[in-house]
């Protein structure tokens, strides 16, 4: 028996910027990963840095920092990283500190993640520009023509690239993976894949995810050349579906009837933002559900049905 | 409210007036410190007054959205002390007694002013010898909510119990030698009591000290904003709030999709981060302040900083660590640039080029954190008159 108590649409919220990663277990079980670590924009500062940094305060220029050189609050790192006793940090003992810094405190029962553009994890132009039309919080009729011509316009965008990407995988996937493959299109199109993630004698756990589709295509264990060649289309795919400048700015035009001045600026500028999210780390809550065996449970929230929930769970996998 | 007096507060406070009277309060050293310091008046030359019926700081009764299990998993109450009434009582006394710093000039209330959230409304704080500070105090509103229950802009502090003595002893802060304060403190004889009522044990030690001052931090929680009671009404926080404007609706949407990933992860009841950010304030990895990368020499830490509560942030300004930007409209406008290209900066921080009208919509969001019950709730105010 399974009794689900979908509190998705409390969940929307978030699902909007969060995202997980599964993988198979070697009895291909999906798996629910979680990762940690800071997104940055692939620069750190180097270990050289911080001994420059801590050598900054040596008042005197005796090539050591003593305690009472230091702010106050920094004065424990004497007693950390002082190796001769010397009460003061040469520029190797600062540079031993930097390389092997305090193990990171853990975080109870929750999971740090990491960042990156939505784009590149999968998130769709289309759930990007529809949230932006969100955002303006529209009179119900307006939000519906400008919907409508969103919409179609973002059809007549991707339409082509997802058919030329459907008809590149045709080649390269098993009818399975193929089947597999359009939904995690579809659904990527349509708003939020939803899972319930369980192992016999765990605690279910519904979790929030982006239909990846490069993390789909990773998962089939392609052959090298064909997983690469599944990947470029995946690539022409992304570049052929966004929406650039040109693109922007016709759909501003288009819609010029039916927003004000305020409205298309707010509009313009949310276009031009790129979607940042959670693509390290998975969130869940507890369910309240009675599963037996193992299960993953899918689910797919169109994030316009809030007024009138479309919300639909349906297995995918279980081995009971 | 009937209120006790302790008897010998009463005859301190006649020994300050014969002082004013005669002229003396101002030759008077410690008076004369408080007097260039800018200080409180000292402790001992007031009044406490307490209500007979401890106010109520235990058993909150909170809305849903902080009874959730992903909202209460950032609660950082240790097992082995939990909020009592009583003890945070004793802690509201001991958080507004000057006698905490080493010239009975300033206390924790000084600095961190209720009516503005529990910050300093100047930039920096004037020690208990008239020092500045380098950094805002930072606000204490929710400080049960943040999961890791590391605390200062650069995360030094462990948890509560561990943190709130290192102000009471830091040199320019508040100077008070932590072995003499039990001492200190013994002298008044009301501070026994307390200190029965809170824990039992009328035995004033350093450690029960920092356990009450705990408690009473944990105490102030504030829950009762505009936001809240919209959201206990709400399907969801995404859903447009009933008791919202069209415009603070607007604001909420833009801060759930540019803001939240920060400042209201994996629930929707503390606007905490869970993680100290860099946030491109500074380009230069060498001379300003390096945040939590001081204290871990870790280099990715470099420039990072934790971050209060964003509720009632209408009142803590000035923001940020150094208290750099004096209003909100800064603060979006430096998250509306991107700010700086400093390595460690996190990814997260994008150009976000907000329109005059998404900047009015945020902030008018923003204030919908303000919660006015709390910021002049009498159980979180200077008990001493």
């Amino acid at each position: 028996m399974r009794r689900v108590h979908v509190v998705l649409l409390t969940l929307l919220s978030f699902a909007a910027t969060a995202s997980a990663q599964t993988t198979e277990s070697p009895d291909g079980k999906k798996l629910f990963v979680a990762f940690s670590g800071i997104g940055t924009l692939g620069t750190r500062v180097s270990p050289d840095e911080v001994v420059a940094r801590l050598m900054s305060f040596d008042r005197n220029s005796d090539g050591r920092v003593a305690r009472e050189e230091l702010l106050e609050r920094m004065q424990d790192l004497v007693a950390r990283g002082d190796s001769d006793s010397d009460g003061a940090l040469d520029a190797t003992e600062i540079r031993r500190l930097a390389i092997t810094p305090p193990a990171a405190d853990p975080v109870r029962g929750l999971q740090i993640g990491h960042y990156s553009f939505g784009g590149e994890v999968g998130f769709s132009s289309r759930s990007h520009i529809e949230g932006a039309l969100d955002d303006l919080r529209l009179a119900d009729s307006t939000r519906d023509q400008a919907l409508a011509l969103v919409t179609g316009f973002l059809d007549t965008l991707e339409s082509p690239a997802s058919a030329t990407l459907l008809k590149e995988m045709e080649s390269l996937l098993t009818p399975e993976q193929l089947a597999d493959f359009k939904v995690a299109l579809t659904s990527r199109d349509l708003g939020r894949d939803l899972r319930v993630f369980s192992s016999a004698g765990s605690t279910p756990r519904l979790v929030a995810v982006a239909s990846d589709l490069a993390a789909h295509i990773g998962r089939y264990g392609l052959p090298p050349v064909q997983n690469q060649q599944a990947h470029a289309a995946l690539g022409r795919f992304t570049g052929g579906s966004r929406i650039g400048h040109a693109e922007r700015s016709a759909l501003l035009d288009q819609l010029k009837d039916i927003l004000s001045d305020e409205e298309r600026d707010n509009f313009r500028a949310a276009l031009e933002r790129r979607p940042v999210v959670k693509a390290g780390s998975a969130f869940g809550f507890p369910l309240d559900v009675v599963l037996r065996g193992d299960v993953v449970l899918s689910g797919v929230v169109d994030r316009r049905s809030e007024k009138a929930p479309r919300t639909k769970l349906f297995a995918t996998r279980h081995a009971d | 409210m009937n209120a006790r007096v302790p008897g010998g507060l009463v005859l301190m406070t006649a020994w300050a007036l014969v002082l004013c009277a005669t002229g003396e309060w101002a030759s008077n050293p410690r008076a004369h410190a408080a007097q260039r310091a800018g200080a409180a008046v000292p402790s001992t030359a007031r009044t406490l007054r307490l209500p007979e019926v401890p106010y109520r700081y235990a058993n909150l009764e909170l809305p849903l959205h902080f009874t959730q299990p992903a909202a209460q998993r950032f609660d950082n109450t240790p097992a082995d002390n939990p909020t009592t009434d009583q003890g945070a009582t004793l802690g509201r006394v001991l958080f507004y007694d000057t006698r905490l710093s080493a010239n009975d000039t300033i206390s924790c209330g000084s600095c961190h002013v209720q009516a503005h959230a529990f910050v300093d409304p100047n930039r920096f704080s004037r020690g208990f010898e008239g020092g500045m500070t380098d950094r805002h105090a930072m606000s204490l509103v929710n400080l049960r909510y943040h999961p890791r229950a590391r605390f200062f802009w650069d995360e030094r502090g462990g948890n509560l119990e561990a943190m709130v003595l290192l102000p009471v002893e830091n040199r320019l802060e508040m100077g008070q030698d932590l072995a003499q304060l039990p001492g200190i403190l013994a002298r008044d004889a009301q501070y026994p009591g307390l200190f029965r009522e809170a824990f039992g044990d009328s035995a004033i030690t350093q450690e029960a000290v920092a356990r009450a001052l705990a408690q009473f931090l944990r105490s102030m929680v504030s829950y009762q904003s505009k936001y809240d009671e919209g959201r206990a009404k709400a399907r969801s926080t995404a859903a447009d709030f009933e008791n919202f404007t069209l415009q603070e609706n607007r604001g909420k949407a833009l801060f759930l999709r540019h803001c939240s990933l920060c400042h209201l992860a994996d629930q929707e009841a503390h606007f905490v981060m869970v993680e100290p950010v860099n946030t491109g304030l500074d380009e230069d990895t060498r001379r300003p302040d390096g945040g939590v990368g001081d204290i871990t020499l870790n280099p990715r830490d470099v420039g990072r900083f934790k971050s209060p509560s964003l509720r009632n942030v209408e009142f803590t300004a000035p923001y940020m660590h150094d208290g750099r930007f004096s209003g909100l409209e800064a603060v979006l406008d430096h998250y509306s640039s991107g700010g700086r290209n400093h390595p460690n900066k996190d990814v997260r921080i994008q150009p976000l080029h907000f329109t005059d009208s998404e900047k009015a919509a945020l902030i008018a969001f923003l204030k919908t954190l303000t919660d006015r019950k709390f910021l002049a709730d009498p159980k979180f105010s200077d008990p001493f008159e």
